[in-house]
């Protein structure tokens, strides 16, 4: 089963190493295969370097791929990490 | 910190080194010195002892002497008598000529050692500190093993069985050098400093479960052992676990606390065909690296930070701003 949804960047510096870090700490805890897809480029969202390649700034919206048992839940984290700027309560 | 050093056992230790004379064959050795510290008594001489400081080894030097040599014989009984009541640890001259007669005969009489020492003050002062320092240094010892990987003490920790020793053999086998297995004994020699080296009847030594003792020196020659070394960066090794956060990127330096001393601290996660070699080898490498200024994962931010900005500022040229939705 595959899914997808698309999240926005909200930090006003972008996804920069930090934010970076909250998510694919958030995205190595599920068993599902995950990636992010932006333009032509599509990275494996448990990457750290994958994710800095994309250095998406804010605005940039970014469609999240899960293949797998726990896809539903996997996108769902994902989608309240982006909200919450990924725990960047500063910016 | 509860250092206590026989003064008998400091005579002995330090006696050739700061070529220390016992003047007071009837002094009591067992006296304890508390402190790390000199004092020269020098108002005290003046009869001013408000801020005398008894628990530290008394030291004349020649100026004192002279003093003293000056003063009537009431005067140098009324001094002693007066110090020696202390119970001080010890007095000790650092002079070419000779001391006045009634002050070792004031010593001896309060059982209190009395020493003369023929080498240079300042260098005496000098030995004499640092032998002390180092009696007094804090210390503790740490479950680990200590490794000299590439000129960087590396210091592996992690519970019992994680495959510590088994790393330390693989770098030696590599070359690097082995100070301590199991147990390190960690010596604090400066406010920044903490120097690792093994228990006397270890060194040399590691367990490898299932064949048991090895002698590295032994089995790899000199080179592959080394005896002290400081201690620069922590590896701590655990089982690897799918719901704990491990650093992805290194931005921050994480530091561990020993003895009051930050220390680089890495937490490394290990599971079945890691190579952890190789990663302490890396780790040691980024240390040095560090230390000549470069950091790589901030620079690699930078570059990336640079990046997002140019796009941001790309989107505004088009309107593409927030403010403009």
């Amino acid at each position: 089963m595959k899914l997808t949804r698309e999240i926005e960047i909200l930090n006003s510096q972008g996804l920069h190493a930090r934010p970076a870090t909250a998510l694919v700490n958030l995205t190595s805890r599920f068993k599902s295969q995950l990636f992010l897809v932006r333009d032509e480029k599509k990275i494996n969202a448990k990457s750290i370097l994958g994710v800095l390649v994309l250095a998406a700034e804010k605005g940039a919206k970014l469609r999240v791929e899960a293949e797998g048992t726990d896809a539903q839940q996997a996108l769902d984290a994902i989608a309240e990490l982006a909200v919450n700027k990924f725990g960047m309560s500063e910016e | 910190m509860n250092t206590l050093l026989k003064i008998g056992e400091f005579y002995i230790e330090a006696q050739e080194q700061l070529q220390l004379l016992l003047l007071t064959p009837e002094a009591d050795m067992n006296r304890f010195i508390r402190t790390d510290k000199l004092n020269n008594p020098g108002l005290e001489l003046a009869g001013f002892w408000q801020h005398f400081l008894p628990d530290r080894i008394q030291i004349l030097t020649i100026k004192e002497l002279n003093f003293l040599n000056n003063l009537t014989e009431a005067a140098l009984i009324s001094i002693f008598t007066k110090m020696f009541s202390y119970n001080i640890p010890a007095l000790i001259c650092i002079c070419e000529g000779d001391i006045p007669k009634k002050i070792c005969q004031l010593a001896n009489d309060t059982f209190t050692p009395v020493f003369i020492s023929r080498i240079e003050s300042l260098r005496f002062l000098k030995e004499a500190g640092s032998y002390l320092y180092s009696k007094f240094a804090p210390r503790t010892s740490i479950h680990g093993t200590l490794i000299d990987i590439y000129g960087v003490g590396v210091l592996l920790t992690g519970r019992s069985g994680i495959g510590k020793s088994e790393i330390a053999l693989d770098l030696v086998e590599r070359g690097h050098r082995l100070v301590a297995d199991d147990l390190v004994n960690v010596e604090k020699t400066s406010d920044t400093v903490l120097m690792g080296y093994a228990e006397k009847l270890l060194q040399d030594h590691i367990e490898i479960r299932g064949v048991g003792i090895i002698n590295i020196r032994k089995t790899f020659g000199i080179r592959a052992t080394r005896t002290r070394k400081r201690i620069e960066v922590q590896i701590e090794l655990s089982d690897w676990n799918r719901e704990e956060d491990v650093e992805r990127f290194g931005l921050v330096d994480v530091y561990q606390e020993i003895l009051d001393v930050d220390i680089p601290f890495v937490r490394l996660p290990i599971y079945p065909g890691k190579n952890v070699t190789v990663i302490a080898e890396v780790v040691a490498l980024n240390h040095l690296l560090k230390l000549i200024g470069e950091h790589p994962a901030q620079e690699l931010q930078e570059n990336l930070t640079r990046q997002i900005k140019h796009k941001q500022a790309q989107h505004e040229d088009f309107g593409l701003s927030d403010d403009f939705e």
